[in-house]
């Protein structure tokens, strides 16, 4: 049989062929239409990352997917990289996520987020630490919900500690400085931490930030003004100098938590002031000398008791999100009691829920936890805004002038009072 | 000082002349040399000051683990391949004339035009981030290779202009004269006498674009999310907010520097003489 390939023809063929093309993307976008897609843009792990991105209650996303009707997209970058996507996102209008990760920036991208934590159930927000929406809470309002419990706590060489003389832990600023110096010798410091980078959560200001409290002293007053020039304010960055002979010279130099770490996970310093996470990697034989001989306690006390900071490591929705109840739903799930349990079983990031964090099977498995949940009965604010950062490289900047002796505490503070009182002006 | 008269020179005068040669290559192989050392320790015998070089320490498990994860490496080794090939193609193909117009041929004030291009590169990436994420977001082609490729285009070029121009204006001026007797027109010039003996500095300029595109960070950082990753995202990975695997770093950064090497090999006489003819006389 003979086909004549007339106009006609060549028409239905084009239309067939068209059809069939089409006809995975119709399906597709059918299927996609009956299951919500949630992006979450993540963390990769070994930061604090969820369900799906790390390896921890596998089976309970995939079927709270499917009860759900979602499906779940992770978009995962290293922790250094992402506040530059999101703002780069943010600034241009066109953030592709549903769910992001936050970390102390929420009062910065505040206008692109959605206040859902507001409508959580009480049954989950009564398991949470209060204090743990500080960082999270713009306006009243509260935009995101931490879900690991990350505080600074001191970690400490017991071996070493004992050498110098100490059966425990120091408690106070005195004993802290005490056995700072005893434990300096032999090529070993007392004390490291990272002083190289001023800014941010982690950076030489937020170390002061933790003197300051523990001496009495807040960033601002009520009236939104620092209120750091202060005898608590001076105290807090004379405590940082007094340490500084018994710190490893390279702290002044080191830029990430990660260097610091590595000094006192070879064995060469005797304490630092250190988030959960150390503690897997102090017991790691790959990584570290000191396997089985890291102990942690709380931060020794200043004139006003013990203080931290938070890491703030929180899950927040964007506002132009379109599955807005759905990915609030992800987030109570990332925040489930058994997921909690398994994200410090499985991946050693603490649970932020108190019933976890009492758990026998969690104390068990993550000794520091309840360490970690007596640091969170003191204060431990971090002070964020908007213009965090600003503001954290304006004091950090003086209070590494005054750790290398350029500058007397009282004149650092004084200068550091000067500049944030600026910034917070240009606040309006 | 030619080489005929070092090679007159007495055995002494050799000794050091080879001794300084040697510091100068232990010099300026040594980062290369410790990435490799450093990429078959172990994380604790990294760490150690100095770091524990024992024989027991050295693995071969950052390879195996960084090659585990192979996914997210290839991908970002091919992406790199494509978005600087492209690049690097685009910025030649475009380019070469440009830099053969503002050399030889009457452009109103073509210094000025030069310097202007010149001037481009000042503009600190960060200043531009914003509106170059509206415009490439708005035409949906955000995590696309290709957009990536436009956009090193636009450092790549003024740098392939700048090297091609320095030698374009060497060329003696008599081959174009003598091809114009010949009735080639100025197209017919620049294809057929100019660019065939412009081969050095059409492979320096190749190669440092590409080597650019293949490095480059920011950009990539906020162009592109999961499929369009590039090779220095990938290795930058490895570094976390409190963990840095340095060793798997460097390991990563062995096997994706691999066909960077590659490239300056196989065109060394290329680029050497490319950069001495080129740069040197712009």
């Amino acid at each position: 049989m003979i086909h004549s390939f007339n106009r006609r023809t060549l028409l239905k063929a084009g239309a067939a062929a068209g059809a069939a093309m089409a006809l995975p993307d119709f399906l597709g976008s059918t299927a996609r239409a009956q299951a919500a897609g949630l992006n979450v843009f993540s963390p990769l792990p070994p930061d604090p990352a969820p369900p799906g991105a790390a390896k921890f209650s596998e089976e309970a996303f995939a079927k709270w997917q499917a009860d759900n009707g979602a499906t779940v997209a992770y978009e995962t970058l290293a922790w250094p990289q992402l506040h530059d996507r999101m703002a780069t996102a943010f600034a241009s209008g066109a953030a592709p996520w549903d769910i992001t990760y936050n970390c102390g920036w929420v009062p910065e991208f505040e206008s692109f987020l959605s206040p859902y934590a507001d409508t959580l159930p009480k049954a989950l927000v009564d398991d949470l630490p209060a204090s743990s929406f500080a960082t999270t809470t713009v306006g009243g309002k509260r935009y995101g919900t931490v879900f690991t419990l990350s505080l600074l706590t001191l970690f400490y060489n017991k071996e070493l500690l004992e050498q110098a003389g100490f059966k425990e832990a120091p408690k106070t600023w005195d004993e802290m400085k005490a056995c700072a110096k005893e434990m300096t010798r032999d090529g070993r410091f007392g004390f490291v931490l990272n002083y190289g980078d001023p800014a941010g959560i982690g950076g030489t200001a937020s170390y002061w930030m933790v003197f300051l409290q523990q001496a009495g002293g807040k960033l601002y007053g009520e009236d939104g003004l620092p209120s750091f020039k202060s005898d608590e304010g001076v105290a807090a960055l004379q405590m940082m100098v007094d340490l500084m002979p018994s710190t490893d010279p390279g702290s002044i130099s080191y830029a990430g938590i990660n260097d610091a770490t590595n000094v006192l996970l070879a064995g060469r310093a005797g304490m630092m002031m250190n988030w959960p996470f150390m503690w897997n990697a102090a017991n790691d034989p790959k990584q570290s000398q000191i396997v089985g001989k890291m102990t942690s306690a709380v931060l020794p006390a200043g004139p006003k008791g013990s203080a931290s900071i938070d890491g703030t490591d929180a899950w927040t929705i964007v506002k132009s999100s379109k599955n807005q109840d759905k990915a609030q739903k992800l987030i109570e799930f990332y925040l489930d009691a058994e997921v909690q349990k398994r994200q410090v079983l499985d991946t050693g990031w603490l649970p932020i829920r108190l019933s976890v964090l009492g758990d026998p099977e969690v104390q068990a498995k993550a000794p520091n936890a309840a360490v970690v949940l007596e640091q969170a009965k003191h204060p431990y604010d971090s002070f964020v805004t908007a213009d965090y950062n600003q503001v954290t490289v304006a004091i950090g900047t003086e209070v590494q002038q005054a750790l290398q002796g350029s500058k007397t505490a009282a004149q650092a503070i004084a200068d550091a009072h000067e500049a944030v009182t600026a910034i917070v002006k240009r606040r309006g | 000082m030619s080489f005929a008269r070092l090679r007159e020179g007495g055995p002494l005068r050799k000794t050091v002349i080879l001794v300084g040669l040697a510091l100068f290559t232990f010099w300026s192989a040594a980062p290369v040399l410790w990435l490799i050392i450093s990429s078959l320790l172990e994380q604790k015998a990294l760490i150690a000051q100095p770091p524990d070089l024992s024989p027991q320490n050295f693995t071969l498990e950052n390879f195996s683990t960084v090659l585990a994860a192979a996914a997210a490496l290839g991908r970002g080794i091919a992406n790199s391949l494509i978005v600087s090939l492209f690049s690097t193609a685009l910025a030649l193909v475009l380019g070469a004339p440009a830099a053969y117009a503002l050399a030889r041929l009457p452009v109103p004030r073509a210094n000025g035009i030069a310097f202007l291009i010149l001037a481009t590169q000042m503009l600190p990436g960060i200043a531009i981030a914003i509106p170059l994420f509206i415009v490439i977001s708005k035409l949906g082609l955000i995590d696309n290779v290709l957009s990536l490729g436009v956009v090193y285009l636009s450092f790549n070029l003024p740098i392939v202009i700048w090297i091609l121009r320095g030698f374009f204006l060497g060329i003696p001026s008599g081959i174009e004269k003598a091809a114009a007797v010949d009735g080639a027109g100025i197209f017919a010039t620049f294809w057929y006498i100019v660019l065939p003996i412009s081969l050095p500095p059409l492979s320096a300029a190749a190669v440092f674009a590409f080597v650019e595109a293949w490095n480059e960070f920011f950009f990539a950082l906020i162009l592109t999310r999961q499929q369009a990753q590039t090779v220095p995202l990938v290795i930058a990975q490895f570094a976390g907010q409190y963990q840095t695997v340095f060793g798997q770093m460097m390991a990563a950064a062995v096997i994706s520097v691999a066909p960077v090497i590659l490239l300056a090999v196989l065109f060394r006489n290329q680029i050497i003489r490319g950069f001495a003819d080129g740069m040197m006389k712009g």
